[in-house]
């Protein structure tokens, strides 16, 4: 810059201590003149050099503004930081004949130093004519520079403080100096944006007036640090606003124990509070969500492993208090007494109930119609069906609750009633489940000690239970295995029995056979068994499988065998003679011996008549004897009733005649069927003879054939007294008489009908009693129409 | 002809019928045995036979007659008259059945039925 090789420039200080300000300008001129009139100067400036221009921000006495630096006496000043003194400009080579030495031959200058060391500028005095000076004169000046240089810090100062001043009050923080007796002293502006209160309301009253009562407390408790000198960061606190909202206040303060205060920022974080809220309300739920589908979901798993429901009810409890935010929550069954807790999560400690208070609070509380209780506490009413299973309580949130909780734990609701529901549905299956047990065992018992065999299978026919006794009748070692107890059975019957079993275990129907074992030892008589079995399903329709029994019929079967024999050797034994008798009188009134005198062939007939009742008694004891034990032999042939009947009139016709009786036959209709000629000519014979019988003299016995496509008939109509009403029931039972006189009159056996009976059922047919109105009996044989094909 | 019954009552009173009514020569036998040794002697036209004997019953006597060359028709006397057993006696060669008991009177018309 100059040839002194010094570079200088005051831009920097310029700035620092905005020197161009034109406020300033007044203050340097004075300084100028006050330089230029201590040393008395008719010029004094003062200069900064700021690139190849030496300015003059303060003058005196002096037009320009500025200059060139090069050369000049200020520049020398300002670079070397020491002060100048030149009597004569001229007289000093470092200047003579520069353009400021043509103008100035006297120069006095002083640095103006800051105190860091900085030069901010120069301050100097200047003369056209060549003058004496002295150290006194550069003192002055020095000094003068000193007063600029305060001046100018002054001066800094307040712009820093006003600077900050702006930032303050143009910052959206909450800046605040308060004092450790509770006030604040300064508050910026953004306070009274925020809270609405003015600054004087704000310094006015304590601080903690403004804090939300619940954090009062901790912000004493903050406070108390930072009056030792400490500081608090992240701290923060809730304040009510004037319109009642609160805002949360984070807090990075910095106490002055010296100074009794305390400076510090706060920023509101209430959005920022209330997102986070918001986030951990949204967490919380989901985790209760989770939580709450678990507990559902073993609730559904509970209904099918039967699985403890408390565990799961007490989970729901957790999850009702963490997503309702509250402290606690129970489910108490409406069953009081000692079982009635049912699950309770932190409930009672914060509600401070006890469990026996707990019955007629709720009782009270929730009174009659069963309402919810909302408030302090929210108790809902759990009911399935109209009735009351027990009780939901929510308890220990600060807020309280409200109808609209109602709408949110209603899911809760439904969960922790079903919960009961299926609680109380188990301690019913656990208590029918023993009924059943025990109702298993008197069955068991029963049937262990039953004197019949007693036995049950599987839906596949095996069998799986098996009483003492049917083992006893099997005459199996308990420890055969009941597939081979089959092998028991005769041979002749095991087929049968084996294929009747497959069939009820195919069709689900009753199995009813006789079978006979065979006999473990040589001659020995073989036992017959009764097997009954019958089907057993479930509720549901599905076969579980078989209950049976077998008894033991052996003697049974021998009585009747027995029976048979005797009334076959009996009627053998009887026959015989009477064969004789028969053949005896035959001859005897044939008059083959000569005729007998009128009285005696009257007895002779009436032995020769007795005697063929005889005969006819014992042959229907044969017949009926046949027709119980089953061996009543009927061949089936196309036949034509109409025939059998005409036959049995015919055989019949003389009897008749003998009585007076006419049998009056009407079978003009084919009566095709499909029977036994004899046996049924038997039939009706013995229906004719009846009907005959039991007729008055001259009367008509009504023979009448009707066929309607599916079946044929034959009705046998008499006008006889009928069947007495009391008689209707037995009257087809065997020796059954109406009137015992009948026997002497009619010489019936009272077998007859039993027969007729026996053979027309044999026939697939009927044989039935009809009542006549006008009196007497008709008797209806009903059998199956032949198609013309068969 | 030859009747054979084990009951010497129904013997005699057949034998009356026969011989009275229907004019037949009749001996008779109180066995098959006694049967057999009769028919050796003198063949017969007919044979009335009863079923049930002690010994040799009636269809073992008639296949002993038959074996000795008696060609005779054969009337069964018994007590068995069921449809099965009939024909089962009809099997044996039972020209005719007739069921005990039975009307004397008619025993020459049924014999008289088997001769013609």
């Amino acid at each position: 810059m100059t040839g002194l090789g010094l570079e200088v420039d005051h831009s920097r200080a310029l700035r620092r201590y905005g020197l161009d300000e034109p406020a300033l300008s007044a203050v340097l001129d004075g300084f100028a003149e006050q330089a230029a009139l201590t040393l008395g100067a008719p010029v004094g400036l003062v200069c900064v050099v700021q690139g190849d221009a030496l300015r003059f921000l303060g003058r005196w006495g002096m037009e320009a503004v500025s200059m060139r630096c090069a050369g000049t006496p200020c520049a020398f000043v300002a670079a070397s930081g020491a002060p100048l003194l030149l009597a004569d400009t001229a007289g000093d080579p470092r200047f003579a004949g520069t353009p400021f030495a043509e103008s100035f031959r006297f120069y006095a200058g002083a640095p103006v130093v800051a105190e860091d060391g900085i030069v901010v500028g120069t301050l100097c005095v200047a003369d056209r004519i060549p003058r004496e000076g002295g150290p006194n004169q550069l003192a002055a000046l020095r000094s003068l520079t000193r007063l600029l240089m305060d001046q100018l810090e002054t001066r800094r100062e307040l712009l820093r403080a006003r600077r900050f001043q702006q930032l303050h009050e143009s910052s959206p923080a909450l800046v605040v100096a308060a004092n450790f007796d509770g006030y604040f002293e300064e508050v910026s502006r953004y306070w009274t944006d925020v809270l609405g209160y003015s600054r004087a309301d704000l310094t006015a009253l304590p601080f903690q007036s403004f804090v939300h009562p619940d954090d009062r407390d901790r912000t004493a408790q903050a406070l108390g640090v930072l009056s030792t000198g400490g500081e608090v960061a992240g701290f923060e606190n809730r304040y009510v606003d004037a319109r009642g909202e609160v805002h949360w206040f984070r807090w990075y303060a910095r106490g002055d124990a010296v100074e009794g205060r305390c400076y510090a920022v706060a920023h509101d974080v209430t959005d920022y509070r209330t997102a986070m809220d918001a986030r951990d309300e949204a967490e919380r739920e989901l985790r209760a969500t989770t939580r709450l589908l678990a507990a559902v979901s073993q609730v559904q798993e509970w209904h099918i492993g039967g699985w403890a429901v408390e565990p799961v009810l007490v989970e729901l409890c957790r999850a009702a208090a963490e997503l309702t935010g509250s402290q606690g929550a129970f489910v108490v069954e409406a069953r009081w007494g000692d079982g009635a807790w049912l699950a309770s999560d932190r409930a009672l400690a914060a509600w401070g109930q006890a469990p026996s208070d707990l019955r007629g609070l709720l009782e009270s509380t929730v009174g009659a119609e069963l309402k919810p209780v909302l408030g302090e506490s929210l108790i809902v009413a759990l009911r399935r069906d109209s009735q009351l299973n027990g009780f939901l309580g929510l308890v220990g949130r600060r807020s309280g609750y409200a109808a609209d909780d109602l709408v949110f734990v209603a899911p809760l609701i439904q969960s922790a009633a079903s919960l009961l529901v299926a609680r109380q549905e188990s301690a019913r299956r656990a208590a029918s489940e023993q009924a059943i047990r025990e109702s298993e065992l008197w069955f068991r018992a029963l049937a262990q000690f039953a004197p019949l065999g007693i036995f049950r299978t599987d839906a596949e026919g095996r069998v799986i239970y098996a009483n003492p006794k049917l083992v006893e009748l099997l005459e199996v070692d308990v420890s055969t295995p009941t597939e081979q107890w089959p092998e028991r059975v005769e041979p002749d019957d095991r087929l049968r029995v084996t294929a009747r079993w497959a069939h009820a275990l195919a069709k689900r129907t009753d199995l009813l056979d006789e079978l006979r074992l065979r006999p473990l030892s040589p001659g020995e008589e073989p036992r017959t068994l009764l097997l009954r079995a019958t089907p057993i399903g479930s509720l549901d329709g599905r076969l579980l499988g078989f209950v049976g029994m077998a008894v033991d019929i052996t003697d049974r079967k021998r009585v009747e065998r027995l029976q048979q024999e005797f009334i076959a050797t009996v009627s053998h034994e009887l026959r015989t003679p009477l064969t004789s008798i028969r053949g005896a009188l035959g001859l005897l009134s044939s008059g083959l011996f000569g005729e007998v005198q009128d009285t005696a062939r009257e007895m002779v007939s009436v032995a020769l008549t007795n005697s063929e009742r005889l005969i006819r008694l014992v042959a229907d004891i044969l017949d009926i004897e046949r027709v119980q034990s089953g061996a009543l032999d009927v061949v089936l042939a196309p036949i034509d009733l109409g025939d059998v009947v005409r036959r049995a009139a015919r055989d019949l016709a003389g009897f008749a005649t003998q009585l007076g009786v006419r049998l009056a036959l009407s079978l003009s209709e084919p009566l095709p069927t499909r029977g036994d000629t004899d046996r049924l000519v038997q039939v009706f014979s013995n229906l004719l003879s009846n009907a005959a019988k039991f007729s008055p003299q001259g009367a008509e016995v009504q023979i009448r054939g009707t066929s309607d496509g599916q079946h044929v008939r034959v009705i046998v109509t008499d006008s006889g007294p009928g069947v007495p009403a009391t008689f209707l029931p037995r009257l087809f039972d065997r020796f059954a008489r109406a009137d015992n006189t009948d026997a002497r009159r009619h010489g019936g056996s009272g077998l007859g009908l039993a027969i007729s009976k026996a053979i027309v059922k044999r026939h697939g047919g009927e044989l039935e009693y009809q009542p006549v109105p006008s009196g007497g009996a008709c008797f209806v044989v009903t059998l199956l129409q032949r198609n013309s094909a068969t | 002809m030859l009747i054979v019954d084990d009951e010497p009552d129904i013997r005699q009173i057949a034998a009356i019928a026969l011989e009275r009514l229907g004019g037949f020569r009749v001996k008779t036998a109180a066995s098959g045995a006694e049967a057999l040794r009769l028919a050796g002697v003198e063949v017969p036209d007919a044979l009335l036979i009863d079923v049930m004997m002690p010994d040799l019953d009636g269809p073992t006597t008639l296949q002993r007659l038959r074996a000795l060359g008696v060609t005779a028709p054969a009337v069964f006397l018994t007590a068995r008259v069921q449809r099965q057993e009939v024909l089962r006696w009809q099997e044996c060669g039972a020209a005719e059945v007739v069921g005990k008991p039975f009307d004397p009177l008619k025993l020459p018309d049924v014999i008289r039925r088997c001769l013609a």
